[in-house]
């Protein structure tokens, strides 16, 4: 129609609508991806898309590109073997907290310490949801879910200074903040080197309801009132989003140029 | 409802909304958002009620891709109505 809705063609159109429960945020997450990939004009022959398991995972069906849908956590070393395999490569990989950071923890850490020149959009809804709500490693201190019905004991896991001391680049931001997040996955898609960007998405079913939200609108302005944007700071605070300033910034074209 | 004469409705009228009732899911994201309430869930279907500004508010949260706004400039013939919107 115009070029609002360019992105489309980076996506499966006939495949839709997703499987995603109305309301749930992953669709603005996978939208976003869509326009920075859009705004980059990556080429849809030279890009790959690689996912683990969970309701995020499922998006990797839906782009229109040569994708991988891995086993559970385990999407990062496949993105990562795609990358060795084949550097022309823009190689992208779209999960969940719990798979990427939970059960596939050791292979984000291992991919920071390698620096590979691959992308992660982390679609974090602080939840393990497809399986029902269970607590996720960067599941917020005393919050209620399935497995922590008193509030979670541990604190969220801070992952931004892992990035930081290997030169990786990090980047949070929100389902409410549109623009800021397409900033940050552009930047993240230009970064030489591993980059991670921590999209905070609302899971109005299995985690916004048990705290009290009664639809997905109120989860979205709690990240407006919440999230106060901090970019290119030496460190971001829970309450704040942004793309870490340690970061070596490259603006020198995308990761495979 | 307050009745608008006809000529006078499109003068307000800024975009209009394209649903894509095989994509939306009653989500209601855009309903709650749109700032002058011209979207509405009844009898299971989302519709709209033809005063949109075209603020746009409601493609870009909307999850499922599932409503896009056509702005309306001088030379926009409105689907269903037989003239110009600007009088003709
Ligand atoms: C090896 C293995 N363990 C457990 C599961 C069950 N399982 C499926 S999805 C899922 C949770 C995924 O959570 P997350 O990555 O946060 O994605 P979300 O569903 O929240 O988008 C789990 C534990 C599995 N499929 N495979
Ligand atoms: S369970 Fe939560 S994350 Fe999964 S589709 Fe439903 S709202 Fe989205
Ligand atoms: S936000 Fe999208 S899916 Fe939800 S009701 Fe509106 S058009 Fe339908
Ligand atoms: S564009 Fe703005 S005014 Fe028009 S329907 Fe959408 S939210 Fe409402």
């Amino acid at each position: 129609m115009n070029n609002d809705t360019n992105f489309k063609r980076y996506l499966k159109l006939d495949l839709l609508p997703t499987p995603w429960c109305p309301g749930c945020g992953n669709g603005i997450v996978l939208k976003t991806i869509c326009q920075a990939f859009d705004e980059l004009d990556l080429p849809k022959n030279g890009t790959v898309v690689v996912s683990g398991i969970g309701c995020a995972g499922r998006s990797a069906g839906f782009f229109d590109l040569d994708s991988v849908h891995t086993a559970h956590g385990r999407a990062i070393p496949v993105a990562e073997g795609i990358k060795y395999a084949n550097d022309a490569l823009n190689v992208v990989v779209v999960s969940g907290d719990g798979d990427l950071i939970g059960i596939g923890g050791n292979h984000l850490f291992q991919a920071i310490r390698r620096n590979t020149n691959i992308t992660v959009i982390c679609y974090a809804n602080e939840i393990y949801a497809m399986t029902g709500g269970q607590v996720s490693p960067i599941t917020p201190h005393n919050t209620k879910t399935l497995t922590t019905p008193n509030g979670n004991p541990d604190r969220p896991a801070d992952i931004q200074f892992l990035f930081k001391s290997n030169n990786c680049f990090f980047a949070r931001t929100t389902a409410y903040h549109l623009n800021h997040m397409r900033k940050c996955i552009v930047e993240a898609l230009k970064f030489k080197g591993f980059s991670f960007v921590e999209a905070r998405t609302m899971c109005i079913v299995n985690y916004g309801r048990r705290l009290g939200y009664k639809n997905s609108n109120e989860m979205l302005l709690h990240y407006k009132e919440f999230y106060k944007i901090n970019d290119y700071a030496e460190a971001l605070a829970e309450n704040e989003i942004g793309i870490i300033k340690s970061a070596p910034r490259s603006s020198d074209g995308f990761p495979s140029a | 409802m307050i009745k608008t004469a006809p000529d006078e409705k499109p003068r307000k009228r800024k975009g209009i909304v394209h649903i894509n009732h095989e994509y939306c899911k009653r989500c209601s994201i855009c309903v709650n958002f749109c700032p002058v309430k011209n979207l509405e869930i009844r009898g299971q279907k989302l519709i709209e009620l033809e005063r949109c500004t075209a603020c746009k508010i409601c493609q870009r949260y909307c999850p499922d891709i599932a409503i896009e706004i056509e702005e309306i400039d001088d030379k926009t013939v409105i689907s269903g109505e037989s003239s110009h919107h600007n009088g003709g």
